[in-house]
């Protein structure tokens, strides 16, 4: 896969906001909560032994014979993390919605690298898959968009169990953004829980498709899972369909409050969608327009 | 088709490849279509949640099945006409019809071949385990082979089997089919190879075995000739063509008297148009019609029937009458007598009277004060006491207030405008009609009576002006014409299958011009259209008026008759469908989604 040059355009004008406490420590685009070294003049206070003598304010000193120091806000760079569901739900929709997740990871990277932050790319299914290479800047970019394209999307999902796996790698705090599309009832919410206990900030996309949110089955059906193989033979009446319309959006429900508790924000989009759109809907509600 | 002429075993298959396909279709319906999902867990519990329906029972599909298959089976069964305890082991009497409407042409085949191959293939199946008889439809019923088991007996007997030129009387052929089948007692089934359905009702099970469809053609429905009263010698000719077709079509129509042709022309006819064209001959000889309709086109199609496309007539020979004028002096009459070429007359003075015989001659006019004379035609002028006529008072000059010209006598005569000096009122008796009336006197008279013609005008040709008008010589020639008894026009055609009575010792050739049997005088034979020969008298047998649509025994009345109940038929089928329906709508509904 690549990334569209009109997504690209679309892009360049935007900047993505990481909150103060997940900066890094390199310089970057993002405000840090220290006051320390930097170009923005932020405040001044009195003296004290042991500050660098280079930040006296001498002019305060002699209109007000009393040293002060200058202080100035950080600017740092932030981590992010893009966890791509590459789990056999993905397959289904038209077009499948791996497709529109690897588009939506490979945008977060490119805007994150625009700004000069440290992006990984994290394929999960049961377990993480690996990362690409850590990468700052956008002439990384194919060699991450050939790492998507040749993870396939396959196999169950257990995002509890990847959360954990991440955790364990110990992480630098940043912007993990998940991109899913949420089709498993269990492990979701104490994958989030945990995120957001390890201080990370939390953005969820959940990449829906008419199959999973508005199925319009009829009659004697034998339900195959993508994930695992089950079958399940059913007789599809409206009632079962919308039984099932109930019991997705329930989930979903939890799965909102869930990210909502831990501080992030969970995203809803749908694959049928143009991808364009779906990048200017997604990222565009998220990122704020580039001062540049 | 019916069971009742099928095997056991062959019934039985049927069932089975019924039954078959109902459990296939079933089974086709019941097998259900993959769908890959995202996650099953929430379908899983989708399913926990909602409510079980009562349709959702798996035991609601297989009532459906069991209540189709019944309905499947019903429906077979009720079109084969089941007839249990009946069948080709007993007697089968087939009924062939050979009515003209089988020659037709399908595709090339007359449906009496095809009646021919039906009725073998049934013979092979029915001779095997019981008797055959056939009976050949036609214009009278015949029997065609008795009863017999002999397969050889029943091919040659199809092979010479031949059509009438007219319509066949199949209610007729069943009924005898239905006395043999009784006759011979036991179990015994009619089957009727036909294009049309019989009507008639019987004991024995009938089975209809259609042959034919509907078929263009185009058909001389009329042709009559008859001989023109006022042009003496001439006779006219009137053909009338009909189209049995939803097309366009046009002919010519050829009229031949012998070999003379009389009429040739161009008729063009649009759907179920009908035409009539007329001719003029002249022959005062017997003229012995042929109309032929030659280069048939039907657009888009072909005329399918050959036989309708000629009809026969013939025209009486121009007839002389005898006439005896008794009169002293009437130059009048004498010059009326001798104008008509048809008319052979004789003048006789009253004196002249005694040497002659008037049996000699048809009609007799007597004049004025004529000799009374006992004739079995006799044409009265101003008549005197004695003559048979009782007279009343003399009338002076009257004026004729009525003219009866409706009778043959006057033939469209009016007197009214007629001056007359003198007249004798006529008194009528019982049974007289009076042709001129003077207020309340007749002054004309019509009598007959044990097989004599009378006519009487109560005034003398001397006291009128009637000899100067052009009525005179049409009253006389009509009124002789009644009194010999020439207003009589002789049948035209008859309908094949008609006796000809031809009274023994006669010679009668038929149309092909060979000597026809006579049984008692009579001939019987008359099948063939054509004009027969009986000595030098013509007799025209044309099944003209019997030229209709061809249409196969597929219409809604010879299916009412091929099936026993067809109402209850079309409810199963009816049911069937509406379950099939009804099945799919409440449970398999989006398989083909």
């Amino acid at each position: 896969m690549k990334l569209d040059p009109a997504i690209r355009r679309l892009l360049d004008r935007l900047r993505l906001p990481a909150a103060p406490h997940v900066t890094a420590a390199r310089q970057g685009g993002h405000r840090s909560p220290v006051l320390a070294s930097g170009i923005e003049p932020a405040d001044h206070r009195c003296y004290v032994p042991g500050d660098d003598v280079r930040r006296i304010d001498w002019n305060a000193f002699a209109r007000l014979r009393q040293l002060t120091v200058r202080q100035f806000e950080e600017e740092r760079d932030a981590r992010v993390y893009v966890m791509l569901d590459v789990s056999g739900s993905m397959t289904r929709g038209r077009p499948a919605k791996i497709e529109v997740g690897r588009t939506l990871a490979a945008a977060f990277g490119y805007l994150a690298a625009k700004q000069f932050d440290t992006v990984r790319v994290l394929p999960f299914r049961g377990d993480l898959l690996g990362a690409s290479p850590a990468f700052r800047t956008r002439d990384r970019l194919p060699e991450v968009e050939r790492f998507l394209s040749d993870t396939p999307a396959a196999g169950p999902t257990s995002f509890s169990e990847v959360v954990r796996a991440f955790a364990r790698g110990r992480p630098g705090r940043g912007l993990v953004v998940v991109v899913t599309d949420l089709m498993n009832p269990d492990g979701w919410e104490d994958g989030f829980r945990l995120l957001g206990g390890l201080g990370h900030q939390l953005l969820v996309v959940r990449v829906g498709c008419d199959e999973d949110d508005r199925p319009e089955l009829r009659g004697e059906i034998e339900l195959v899972d993508a994930e695992s193989g089950e079958r399940l033979r059913v007789r599809a009446s409206r009632e079962l369909v919308r039984a099932y319309r109930e019991a997705v959006a329930a989930h979903l429900v939890r799965c909102r409050e869930a990210v909502v508790r831990a501080g992030g924000r969970l995203l809803e989009t749908d694959a049928a969608t143009p991808p364009e759109r779906i990048v200017r809907d997604v990222v565009g509600r998220i990122a704020v327009r580039s001062a540049a | 088709m019916s069971f009742a002429t099928l095997p056991v075993w062959l019934v039985g298959l049927v069932a089975a490849t019924v039954t078959v396909g109902v459990v296939a279709i079933y089974l086709l319906r019941r097998t259900p279509r993959p769908q890959v999902v995202s996650s099953l867990a929430f379908w899983m519990e989708a399913l926990e949640r909602s409510r079980p329906r009562l349709l959702a029972s798996t035991r609601i599909p297989l009532a459906s099945l069991l209540v189709s298959l019944l309905v499947a089976l019903l429906l077979v069964f009720e079109i084969g006409g089941p007839r249990f305890g009946e069948g080709v082991r007993g007697t089968t009497v087939i009924v062939v019809s050979a009515g003209r409407s089988m020659a037709t042409e399908e595709g090339g085949t007359p449906r009496i071949d095809r009646a021919k191959d039906e009725v073998r293939s049934w013979v092979d199946r029915a001779t095997g385990s019981g008797e055959v008889a056939v009976i050949r439809a036609g214009i009278r019923p015949r029997v065609l082979v008795p009863l017999t088991s002999d397969h050889g007996d029943l091919a040659r007997a199809l092979d010479g089997l031949d059509l009438d030129d007219a319509e066949a009387d199949l209610d007729a052929a069943v009924k005898l089919a239905d006395d043999v089948v009784r006759a011979r007692g036991g179990v015994g089934q009619i089957l009727v190879v036909a294009d049309t359905a019989p009507e008639r009702t019987t004991r024995a099970p009938t089975v209809l075995v259609p042959v034919g469809a509907h078929a263009d053609t185009l058909a001389i429905t009329r042709l009559s000739a008859r001989r023109d009263p006022v042009a003496v010698g001439e006779y006219a000719v009137e053909a009338e063509v009909c189209s049995f077709s939803s097309r366009r079509a046009r002919a010519r129509l050829v009229v031949r008297d012998r070999d003379v042709v009389i009429l040739d022309q161009a008729v063009a006819l649009g759907p179920l148009e009908r035409s009539v064209l007329r001719g003029q001959g002249f022959s005062s000889a017997q003229a012995e019609l042929t109309a032929r309709l030659e280069e048939i086109e039907i657009a888009g199609s072909r005329d399918a029937l050959a036989a309708d496309d000629v009809a026969y007539a013939v025209a009486s020979p121009l007839e002389t009458t005898r006439v005896l004028l008794v009169t002293a002096d009437n130059p009048w009459l004498e010059r009326v007598l001798s104008a008509h070429p048809a008319l052979e007359s004789r003048v006789a003075r009253p004196a002249e009277l005694a040497s002659l015989d008037p049996d000699d001659f048809d009609v007799v006019l007597l004049d004025s004060d004529a000799v009374p004379l006992a004739h079995r035609a006799v044409l009265l002028w101003n008549p005197r006491q004695g003559s048979g006529v009782r007279l009343g008072e003399t009338l002076e000059r009257p004026r004729v207030t009525a003219t009866l010209a409706s009778h043959p006598a006057l033939g469209g005569v009016r007197l009214d405008a007629v001056r007359i000096e003198r007249a004798r009122a006529l008194v009528p008796a019982p049974g007289d009609r009076v042709l001129v009336r003077s207020g309340a006197h007749a002054i004309g008279l019509a009598r007959e009576a044990n097989g004599h013609r009378t006519v009487v005008l109560g005034f003398d040709l001397a006291e009128t002006d009637l000899v100067e008008q052009v009525a005179f010589p049409l009253l006389v020639h009509h009124g002789v014409r009644w009194l010999a008894a020439h207003d009589r026009q002789p049948p035209l055609a008859a309908e094949p299958g008609t006796p000809l009575l031809a009274g023994a010792g006669a010679t009668v050739l038929g149309p092909d011009g060979e000597p026809a049997e006579l049984t008692g005088g009579v001939v019987h034979d008359t099948e063939r259209a054509g004009i027969y020969h009986v000595g030098e008298r013509a007799l025209a047998f044309d099944g003209a008026g019997s030229s209709a649509a061809l249409t196969g025994p597929g219409t809604a009345t010879a299916r009412a008759r091929t099936f026993a109940l067809p109402p209850l038929s079309l409810l199963l089928a009816a049911g069937l469908l509406l379950l099939v329906l009804a099945e799919w709508a409440l449970l398999h509904r989006g398989r083909l989604s």
